[in-house]
């Protein structure tokens, strides 16, 4: 096989693709060269517009752009040489020349790559009284997600790149020329594509900002936590923006196989479900009172006794799961409702299909159906449909429901169906209609506190990790299903999340 | 000589070995050791006895700023002591790795909090040196007369605390007096009377007010005509002579051995003094003598603070006569933070301001010894940096931390109850620059 071409960048040799252009190239030396950009995204068709990171070429009469430019094999090149240097200096600075003076109000400060790209590159004084700058128009709404503010913008035209190559659809452009330029929509039109807030991911600067969040955190006090999106059973990975119990935002992890560098609209805005009336405390109901805050252990003892009450006969327990359950929560479910509860009424709960797309989206809005169905069903239990379920609970024939996690569309229907039940136990994580109308409730984790694994539409499982821990008395369900279980007489002995893993990727045992 | 723990069931007591036998002042000591079959008829030996323990401080009118120092007595003698310090260690270094360089600055006044200038500038030094930058040459000439003030005050508490505790309330008021008079100089120059802030890494945080060097001057004024009153007092006073002269001796070698820097090591005879034999800042044009002293003891002490102070205004008024003009502080976004004026009218003062604020100034990772001459030795900060905006290592060489030292070993055992206090004063103990 022939060497991998090479050129050398800064004195270190680096491998390079056939057709790879050298700031690509850089990235991946050792040691990682960096080169400052703007308008280059990997992703993205080349612009070569903003001049930000011109390198020096052995031989070559002019600096060159990094992003533009090809590699060639024995290409010699400097990035941080004294022309390059200074090159970098003046071209930052003409970038700034009509900044506005925005840093405190503008969302992007503190991931803004023109503050960080001036302590690196420029460190110069401005030679513009800001009364010289030019003044264009601020906090325009472009659609109902996206604010624009074109005096920021610096036109490197990431966002109208995006939009026409990865969205599909060519919503965005720049109007009128010079001093006057500015991104705009096409006129009567407005940016309402459903992955319009990937622009504001893309946007090197405060100019494209989300509605969503605007001034709601400064994102040097959130922390960031990686997990999956729970909008679909896409499973995109994400970054989980939190501060003190509370999601802020969702942002585009990136994974090169199952959502690259991008998000839906509809996945990011997921976020404030996890916000939602989260529970901290047990609640429990008498008769047809109101749910009423309790002890947990009260709750636990009471769940106990009413499903002991039932046990004698067979069949008397119906059981649910929500589809947002991870395949560790989903185990010991399983295990509780076949050996310690014997129900035969088995359902899973879930939010109706919705759009597809051909980019990212997926029909089947629950982020693990492939990986609760493989669960259970390697257990051996039959899922009945939740209509099934309903019925059998109306017609008196299950005297006892247990349902598990809160998201879904039919927790409703099915609250008021086992309203009337006395041993009608409830395990989520939100003060939902079955909150309201369980005998019992015990608080578990929203998904963003969850650690545990989904499995996406197209069989890859992928791992949860919490962005915060539970407050109050609330806690994993796998840990109240197995403490009931235990307290039914099953004691399946499996303290975390690691320990059911390692069940589940043992090949399971027989049915019993 | 290695100090034994004190033993409480001690039943004998055992000769002191220290060189300093308290002879001279005529008492005849331990008795004799070691003799294990005592004859109990024999009338003229001493009845069996133990040691008795006293323990002074750690809240105690002469122990500054909280030290503990329990002593072992026969009779008036101190056969054994045992000092204990910590007790105001707040731990700047650990909380210093944890806030971004420029805010250490705060927390350096805090060490020796008697002379917060010298420790502002000491810090701003070391980074400064880590960075090897220079800063402007007024930013120097105020450094040192700003010092030379500071030095002042710390010696006036020194010499005060020493003279109040030796019953002599009115060269305390005396002193003090004069440092309030300093205090107002240094509130005009820093905003504070104690808690200057005064340092910046890149030099000083703002320039001398107008009219502020005639004012030095009047002051000063002021400041010495009250020393000289003190000194008339007691520099030739009998009870004060028999108090401090003779008392808490220690050699050159002694000295130097245990790495005691500043007046005390001066007092013994060795002519260091970090401005002379290491200049920094402008102290290579300085005009000024380094008082030394011969015997060692609590007296030379005295006299080599006294002196000191007179020499500190002659430096302040050569720094006035020669200061030239120009910034007082460095202009370098890479640690600096911009003039507000840049900050609200130009993006890329308030993008320089945030990142600094925000993320600290990053400072290239390396490591320093940087050193200057605090008003009781040499006061070093020894800097590690790792890159980022905040410190990973930040090292206080305390210089009264040295002196703590020789306590046990050389200066208490064999002085007598009543020494302890000259000694202690001489020492000149800050609690806040000793334990961090």
């Amino acid at each position: 096989m022939a060497p991998a071409p090479t050129l050398t960048i800064d004195g270190k040799p680096v491998e390079f693709a056939p057709g790879e252009v050298i700031i690509s190239a850089a990235s991946r030396a050792a040691g990682k060269i960096e080169i400052p950009h703007y308008c280059w995204h990997k992703r993205l068709s080349i612009a070569a517009n903003c001049r930000m990171c011109l390198v020096e070429v052995e031989k070559a009469p002019k600096l060159v752009p990094a992003c533009q430019t090809e590699c060639k094999e024995g290409m010699v090149v400097f990035t941080k040489s004294d022309k390059v240097k200074a090159a970098q200096r003046s071209i930052h600075e003409l970038l700034l020349v009509n900044h506005p003076i925005d840093c405190p109000i503008c969302d992007q400060a503190g991931e803004c790559k023109l503050q960080d790209n001036y302590m690196l590159f420029q460190l110069g004084q401005s030679r513009v009284r800001p009364e010289g700058k030019v003044r264009k128009s601020k906090r325009t709404p472009l659609g109902p997600y996206v604010m624009y503010d074109a005096e920021r913008c610096i036109l490197c035209t990431r966002c109208v790149r995006f939009m026409d190559e990865v969205a599909g659809e060519r919503q965005l452009g720049v109007y009128a020329r010079g001093d006057r330029a500015h991104i705009g929509t096409f006129p009567g039109a407005e940016l309402n594509h459903p992955y319009s807030l990937n622009v504001v991911d893309v946007c090197p600067v405060g100019a494209l900002t989300s509605q969503v969040f605007r001034f709601k955190q400064r994102v040097w006090n959130l922390k960031r936590t990686p997990s999956l999106c729970g909008g679909c059973a896409r499973g995109c990975n994400i970054w989980v923006d939190a501060r003190e119990g509370m999601v802020y935002r969702l942002l585009p992890r990136e994974n090169e196989a199952v959502n690259k560098s991008w998000l839906c609209d509809e996945g990011r805005l997921t976020y404030a479900r996890a916000n939602d009336s989260r529970l901290s405390r047990a609640l429990m109901r008498t008769a047809s009172g109101p749910a009423e805050p309790c002890l947990a252990s009260t709750a636990q003892k009471r769940a106990t006794e009413l499903f002991e009450s039932l046990l004698a006969e067979k069949g008397r327990i119906g059981a649910a799961l929500s589809l947002h359950a991870t395949n560790e929560q989903a185990y010991v479910f399983g295990r509780i409702v076949r050996d310690a509860l014997h129900a035969e009424a088995v359902a899973v709960l879930d939010y109706p299909n919705g759009t597809a797309d051909r980019l990212l989206r997926v029909a089947d809005k629950n982020p693990n159906r492939a990986g609760v169905q493989s669960v259970l069903g390697s257990l051996g239990i039959k899922i009945v449909s939740s209509e099934a379920l309903v019925q059998r609970i109306e017609s008196g024939e299950l005297r006892g429901l247990l349902v598990v996690g809160h998201e879904t569309s039919e927790a409703g229907r099915v609250a008021s169906a086992a309203a009337a039940m006395l041993a009608f136990v409830h395990i989520g994580a939100a003060r939902s209609a079955l909150a309201e109308r369980a005998s019992v409730t015990l608080p578990s984790l929203a998904w963003v506190q969850s650690e545990g694994t989904w499995v996406n539409a197209d069989g890859v499982t992928q791992s949860l990790s919490p962005a915060f821990a539970p407050s109050g008395e609330a806690r994993p369900a796998e840990e109240w299903l197995q403490e009931l279980g235990a307290a039914l007489g099953l004691s399946l002995g499996l303290p975390n999340v690691s320990a059911i893993r390692a069940v589940l990727e043992r090949p399971q045992p027989e049915a019993r | 000589m290695t100090p034994a723990v004190l033993n409480k069931e001690d039943a004998t007591v055992t000769h002191s070995t220290n060189a300093h036998a308290p002879e001279a002042h005529g008492h005849q000591g331990a008795l004799a050791s070691g003799d294990e079959a005592r004859d109990l008829t024999d009338l003229a030996a001493d009845l069996p006895s133990r040691l008795m323990e006293v323990n002074i401080g750690p809240s105690h009118p002469a122990m500054h700023g909280t030290v503990r120092i329990k002593v072992a007595l026969d009779g008036e003698s101190i056969v054994r002591s045992t000092t204990e310090v910590g007790f105001l260690h707040r731990g700047f270094e650990k909380e210093c790795e944890s806030v971004h360089w420029a805010q250490c600055m705060p927390y350096t006044d805090r060490l020796n909090y008697v002379s917060p200038l010298l420790n502002n500038f000491g810090f701003a030094q070391a980074v400064e040196k880590l960075l090897e930058v220079e800063i402007p040459i007024r930013a120097q000439y105020i450094r040192v007369l700003a010092s030379e003030l500071s030095r002042i005050i710390d010696h006036l508490v020194a010499c005060a605390a020493m003279a109040m505790e030796l019953g002599g309330f009115t060269p305390f008021l005396y002193f003090v007096e004069g440092r309030e008079f300093m205090f107002d100089l240094i509130e005009e120059l820093t905003g504070a009377r104690v808690t200057c802030n005064y340092a910046r890494i890149g030099g000083v945080a703002q320039d001398l007010p107008d009219g502020f060097a005639e004012r030095t001057r009047a002051v000063l004024v002021k400041v010495f005509a009250l020393i000289d009153d003190c000194d008339k007092l007691l520099t030739r006073n009998r009870i004060f002579i028999d108090r401090t002269n003779g008392v808490g001796k220690m050699t050159a070698e002694q000295a130097i051995a245990y790495g005691i820097t500043g007046p005390f090591l001066r007092s013994t005879g060795v002519a260091h003094d970090l401005r002379k034999a290491h200049p920094y800042y402008v102290y290579d044009r300085m005009d000024f003598e380094v008082p030394v002293g011969s015997n060692g003891d609590c007296y030379d002490r005295w006299l080599v603070r006294m002196e000191e102070m007179h020499q500190s205004r002659r430096i302040v008024e050569q720094a006035f006569a020669e200061i030239p003009g120009g910034p007082v502080l460095l202009h370098d976004p890479r640690f600096v933070l911009p003039p507000k004026s840049e900050v609200t009218t130009s993006i890329e003062g308030l993008m320089n301001h945030f990142k600094l604020i925000i993320e600290g100034a990053q400072i290239p990772a390396g490591e320093i010894y940087s050193y200057s001459e605090a008003a009781n030795g040499e006061l070093g900060f020894f800097i590690v940096s790792d890159g980022t905006g905040k410190p990973y290592k930040c090292r206080v060489r305390s210089p009264c931390f040295s002196t703590m030292q020789a306590i046990d070993d050389v200066l208490f055992p064999g002085a007598m109850l009543s020494d302890v206090v000259p000694i202690f004063g001489s020492i000149n103990m800050i609690g806040g620059e000793c334990d961090r």
